[in-house]
């Protein structure tokens, strides 16, 4: 049976999308196929793929929200292992701790693996090859351990961890005194980020396209990422009109670390000026945003640097998740070296927070 | 909710309109800003805070009226109140932000540290001998935000060393940060600086050690926080990171080109620090040419005692 490692929505695109377009020609009638075509099958989850996605759904009576994660993946036929998780079963008898579900603070790619649990918060692992062994907190006093007492299909055990104070601690699998196996645990204080969206518009009537409507979606959208994963928690200060007393031309520019490029250039300081005092970030939304040598070409999406964010209308990936990626930059995460798809690559498909990154956003 | 929005609006109006007429109307005003100011902290209580941040443009006028709103039971309503403070470098905030040093929320006792570290002057901060216990007692309660040890380092005495102790002993390896950009180091690196500035040697020592040969991200730290480091040997090991060209990215957005080196924060650091007469525009985004960076050197040479 195929497999999937990751949930899927519109603005995702690779392999798996792929896979999703031929499974979906494959199971939803011709006629409920957007405009009664066969999607192609380009790997890019656009409109069209996003209604049969929907189509699929309501045919299935499952919730129809165009997101093909735990539970339409297996009713396409496809085993969902989500990111992070182990594709390969662990050697007969070795006990092997699991995430419970995917962008949830489990990082399986470190070792031993890590769980983010939050102060007064708890999150649930699986723990598999361990039915008669003794699972036990290093440090209660920092986290507990309890069982949950049920049988599950994944013939594992399921473990509530309970974040009692910050710290660090490790869950450990016991055969007698013997350890087999370890979970890493950090639990972390809550880090509230009160964030002002200011919609920018020039002296000459350039603006952004977006709408002050949508802040509430943007910021539930980036906290299902930074709030399970990381325990920072956006909080919308304000979102308001702003307007520039300059014209800024078709691009604003950060450009004062470019040698010879002429100071007028250089319009982040005057777009800043007008941030939020009472914020912690201040995003400010534009028409087109550029840092490089060659604004004329479009291939930077948003700008973070000491408490501002510059974003622009046409960008790539969905708008929750580049405003969380930024706000990873905001609170100290570079991009990471090429090769990991997770939130701080500048190219990726996937919402991950690493343990090395949940830890620099909220050490 | 936007009724809420709509019930203030005739009484923002008049606040504005009275604050218009500040010349002539010394007690009225302070009425306004009062009532102004329990609009926006009503909202607040509301979820709504669009009202607190059109407060925050007035500037330090609203702090008088803030102290109650730092005993609010509704944490949102006292972080709303401590940013307010945070946004000013008048005076009158430094006392309410003594006071929410020990708030039961680490991350408004953070807060407040952070808004005294970064806009108030530390010497003048160590003139009020209850900031010094506000800071100790905020420390003793959890509080390993670094600007609340490095503060701790302008409050000389015993409590103040027990204190430090006592943290290095149960922070074991956790880290900690000063402003949310700001690289994450072990908090027995910022124990460490303030006890170096309260004149323990063993901790200067194991700080010129960091100095030279510790990782990146506590170099780069140490360079953020030169303000607090006293002692010339440590100056003279830090100005060796003016020949490091590691690629460390900050005062540019994340992906700009070309990055930031170590040698270029040195630059501005060591320059601000010891007032060096360069030559040159500082600049926190730029790189520094060779010839540059080497002017730096040699002023430092003659600005500081070996």
């Amino acid at each position: 049976m195929a497999t999937a490692t990751r949930a899927l929505q519109k603005g995702h695109t690779g392999n798996d999308v792929k896979m999703l377009q031929e499974l979906l020609n494959q199971k939803v009638p011709l006629p409920k196929l957007p405009q009664g075509q066969k999607l192609k099958e380009d790997g890019i989850f656009g409109p069209k793929t996003d209604a049969a996605v929907r189509a699929f759904q309501l045919m299935k009576g499952l919730k129809v929200d165009g997101i093909v994660g735990p539970k339409t993946w297996p009713a396409l036929g496809v085993t969902y292992l989500g990111p992070g998780a182990t594709p390969t079963p662990p050697p007969a008898g070795v006990p092997v701790f699991e995430q419970k579900e995917p962008k949830n603070g489990f990082d399986g790619t470190v070792t031993p693996p890590w769980q983010m649990v939050p102060v007064n918060g708890s999150k649930t692992v699986i723990l598999k090859n361990a039915a008669n062994l003794t699972v036990v907190s290093r440090n209660p006093a920092i986290a507990t351990i309890e069982d949950i007492p049920k049988c599950f299909i994944h013939g594992g055990r399921e473990l509530t961890i309970r974040g009692k104070i910050k710290g660090q601690t490790f869950i450990d699998v016991k055969n007698g005194a013997q350890i087999l196996a370890s979970l890493e645990v950090a639990v972390k204080n809550k880090k509230p980020l009160k964030v002002t969206f200011n919609f920018v518009e020039d002296k000459v009537g350039n603006k952004t396209k977006r709408s002050i409507s949508d802040v509430d979606t943007w910021v539930k959208g980036a906290n299902d990422i930074l709030f399970k994963q990381a325990n920072v928690e956006v909080i919308k200060q304000s979102a308001r009109n702003v307007k520039i007393n300059q014209d800024l031309g078709s691009v604003v520019r950060f450009s004062s670390h470019l040698p010879g490029v002429a100071a007028k250039e250089h319009e982040w300081d005057v777009v800043v000026a007008k941030r939020d005092n009472a914020a912690d970030f201040n995003v400010f939304l534009v028409w087109e945003y550029e840092q490089d040598t060659t604004p004329a070409v479009d291939n930077v999406e948003a700008g973070t640097s000491g408490g501002n964010c510059i974003f622009e209308d046409n960008i790539g990936y969905l708008t929750h998740e580049t405003l969380a990626h930024e706000i990873g930059h905001h609170l100290g995460v570079d991009h990471p070296a090429p090769g990991l798809d997770l939130l701080m690559s500048p190219s990726r498909t996937d919402q991950r927070i690493s343990k090395e990154h949940a830890n620099i956003m909220n050490p | 909710m936007p009724f809420i929005r709509a019930r203030w609006r005739p009484v923002l109006l008049a606040a504005t309109l009275l604050l218009s007429l500040q010349p002539m109307l010394g007690a009225t005003m302070n009425d306004a800003i009062a009532t102004q100011v329990d609009a926006a902290f009503a909202a607040a209580r509301q979820g709504r805070y669009d009202l607190i941040s059109e407060l925050g443009e007035q500037g330090a006028n609203a702090i008088p009226h803030l102290g109650p709103y730092l005993q609010d039971p509704n944490e949102m309503v006292r972080l709303q109140a401590v940013s307010l403070l945070a946004a000013t470098t008048d005076d009158r905030a430094a006392p309410l932000l003594a006071k929410a040093l020990t708030d039961a929320s680490q991350d408004l006792r953070a807060r407040a540290a952070l808004a005294l570290y970064e806009q108030h002057d530390p010497l003048r901060l160590a003139q009020r001998p209850e900031l010094g216990a506000a800071l100790r007692a905020s420390v003793n309660q959890g509080n390993d935000a670094a600007a609340a040890v490095l503060l701790l380092g302008y409050f000389p005495g015993k409590d103040t060393l027990a204190a430090l102790a006592a943290l290095t002993a149960r922070a074991a390896d956790a880290k900690t940060e000063l402003a949310a950009w700001t690289p994450v180091v072990p908090v027995s690196l910022v124990v460490q600086i303030s006890q170096s500035q309260l004149g323990d040697a063993k901790a200067r020592s194991a700080l010129l050690h960091t100095s030279l040969n510790g990782p990146l991200a506590e170099r780069r730290f140490l360079l953020s926080v030169l303000r607090e480091i006293d002692a010339p040997e440590l100056l003279h090991a830090l100005a060796q990171t003016l020949d490091d060209t590691q690629e460390i990215g900050g005062g540019a957005p994340a992906g700009a080109e070309p990055k930031r080196r170590l040698c270029d924060l040195a630059v501005v650091a060591l320059t601000r620090r010891l007032k060096l007469p360069v030559q040159f525009e500082l600049s926190d985004t730029r790189r520094f040419s060779p010839a540059e960076i080497a002017s730096v050197r040699q002023l430092m040479a003659g600005a500081l005692p070996r």
